[in-house]
């Protein structure tokens, strides 16, 4: 443990430097000295010191102010006080200025190892939890946009409601990157450390939906052979993400707002109410609104999630933010798959920057992959994107205009059905019935 | 100056030491321990006692066996001191007395692994990982017990690499 930390003992007297220096050493320890305050503070400048025996009292610079200079230089360093029996009160002053801990001279060889090793251990859960924070702080996800993006007040909002623990609703057309949205301010949240847990409830069923939401006892239900903590347990802590929300089943509606009332939880089929602490985060692309009046939302449960509301622009609203994020998700294929791919024609990008995108960033991002997929080297041009190059159909009724948009949209989305649908704003059996209307395949 | 070296346990030690140290004498200490000695700790300086010890000549080890307590710069107390490679150190079996005092003969193994393990040093080892190694590092009295007289291989061949 203690071969990677450095340490440095600070004391005017020569045979505490040397004996203290020989004694971590045989422990393993990577182990400078230094005579003063200033001759530390000078060491510090070339090369970093995790642990830092410090005598209390040396000429000029005493162990106090070392300490205090320690503390704005290196934040992390931990600084254990050396003191006679007569200074034990001005350590304690140390301690109470962030020193980890003091011992009084001279010391009993099993108590300064144990302290010294206690604070090797500090410093190694301090170096993991630092490198932990790192690896998620790189891990929040890449928000796309140019300078003067109607997406900078997207980000201002997501600031600004990050820091409180409030619920928000995300809304926007589909594709616009709702998740995301959701995924950053949980990432910027006091809450990060905790889980980030995703529903999607368009594509569950009410007693599919509320298993999950809630989990279930064994035998419940049929089939439910076992104990199943639901999503609400598992976000306790964190964040919990319903998307599509506004498919919520009246009924699921009611048991969400008790749960978001009352922060417990009952299980599916149990009796006992659990204690759960999450932020809410939900998103839909519907108008809830409407659906309110149409009383097909729960006008209470739409107040209590819908405290902050995030609008995100639809793709065809932020032209300037197209060219970016092509450029994006082209490198983000080409390195995936292998691919060296020049960029895109200018007739390309025209074109890419000109079309509505329905389907939002999803179909921009599904355009690219079809593309990169197809490039054989050089640059994407038109070809590489069918939807650009279209011709009008000359049957120019509604439902041969319906199925050429179908077809478009479904060639954009990969020939992916949940997506299609999405975009669209239909549901999956809509888009299944209309498929087999206009005999609409996928390419083999 | 402290308790003095029980009887025959320097001879034990010399009797029981192994490879390399086969063949060993014992010779008068040399040094004044009162010249070391200090009157308010009612210590043994092992750094003024190691610095007060006449080097050896050619190319022996000389290791001072001492009945009194041994102190060490700020630290409260040592088993021994021996400048690494420097083929003299200091050894005191103080500490090394079973607490009990049920069981004598436990001083006279401590004594030796313990003297091994200053020899070592004086060799130019240092500190072992392996348990059962008498280069082993322990604090306590009670820790020596788990330790061997006889090197572990590693250290082993590392003697032989250099030359002893």
């Amino acid at each position: 443990m203690g071969s990677a930390v450095r340490m440095l003992i600070v004391d005017d007297e020569r045979h505490v430097r040397t004996s203290l220096a020989a004694w971590f050493r045989d422990e393993g320890f990577d182990v400078e000295t230094a005579a003063s305050g200033k001759e530390a503070l000078l060491q510090l400048g070339d090369r970093a010191a995790d642990i830092l025996l410090v005598d209390i009292k040396m000429p000029g610079m005493d162990g106090i102010e070392l300490q205090q200079r320690v503390r704005k230089l290196a934040p992390d360093a931990t600084v254990i006080i050396m003191t006679a029996h007569a200074a034990v009160e001005t350590a304690i002053q140390a301690l109470k200025d962030g020193a980890y801990d003091y011992i009084t001279k001279p010391f009993d060889p099993e108590d300064v190892s144990r302290l010294v090793r206690k604070a090797a251990e500090r410093y190694s859960l301090l170096s993991e939890n630092r490198t932990l924070r790192e690896r998620l702080e790189a891990a929040e996800p890449r928000l796309v946009a140019s300078k003067g993006s109607p997406m900078d007040a997207v980000v201002e909002q997501i600031n600004q409601v990050a820091v409180t623990d409030t619920s928000v609703l995300i809304t926007g057309e589909s594709g616009t990157g709702k998740e995301i949205i959701a995924r950053l301010i949980h990432a910027r949240s006091q809450r990060r450390f905790g889980p980030m847990v995703v529903v999607n409830c368009g594509a569950l069923n009410e007693g599919v939906l509320e298993s999950e939401l809630f989990g279930h006892e064994k035998g419940a239900f049929t089939g439910a052979a076992g104990r199943r903590r639901g999503k609400i347990e598992l976000a306790n802590e964190g964040t919990l993400f319903l998307d599509e929300v506004g498919d919520i089943p009246a009924k699921v509606q009611v048991d969400l707002l008790r749960v978001l009332q009352e922060k417990s939880v009952v299980r599916v089929g149990g009796n006992m109410s659990l204690s759960v602490d999450f932020r809410l985060v939900a998103a839909t692309h519907r108008d809830l609104e409407a659906e309110m009046q149409q009383e097909r939302f729960r006008q209470d449960f739409y107040f209590r999630i819908n405290v902050l509301n995030i609008e995100v622009p639809a793709l065809r609203d932020r032209p300037a933010d197209i060219p970016l994020l092509a450029e994006h998700f082209l490198q983000q294929f080409t390195q995936q798959m292998n691919r060296r791919i020049a960029g895109f024609t200018d007739e390309a990008l025209g074109g890419l920057c000109s079309y509505r995108w329905p389907g939002n960033v999803r179909e921009l991002q599904n355009a690219i992959e079809r593309g990169v997929v197809l490039c054989r080297g050089g640059k994407l041009g038109v070809q590489h994107f069918p939807f650009l190059s279209a011709p009008a159909p000359d049957d120019q009724s509604l439902s041969s205009m319906e199925a050429a948009h179908v077809r478009r949209v479904l060639a954009a989305q990969g020939y992916n059905i949940s997506h299609t649908a999405a975009a669209l704003g239909i549901d999956r059996a809509t888009l299944y019935a209309k498929l087999k209307k206009y005999k609409i395949e996928r390419p083999t | 100056m402290g308790p003095k070296l029980p009887d025959g346990l320097a001879r034990w030690v010399l009797e029981h030491l192994p490879y390399p140290f086969i063949g060993s004498t014992i010779v008068p200490l040399g040094v004044d321990l009162g010249e070391c000695h200090d009157r308010h700790r009612n210590q043994v300086d092992a750094g003024s006692l190691l610095q007060e010890l006449p080097p050896p000549s050619d190319d022996l080890l000389k290791m001072a066996l001492v009945g009194a307590d041994l102190f060490y710069s700020v630290m409260t107390y040592v088993f021994g001191l021996t400048e690494l490679g420097g083929r003299r150190g200091v050894l005191s079996c103080y500490r090394l007395r079973d607490e009990l005092g049920t069981r004598p003969e436990i001083l006279l193994q401590r004594t030796l692994v313990e003297t091994v393990h200053e020899l070592g040093h004086s060799l130019g080892l240092v500190h072992c990982v392996v348990g059962e190694c008498p280069m082993h590092r322990t604090l306590w009295a009670e820790g020596i017990d788990t330790k061997k007289e006889t090197y572990c291989p590693s250290c082993l061949a590392t003697l032989v690499k250099n030359g002893h």
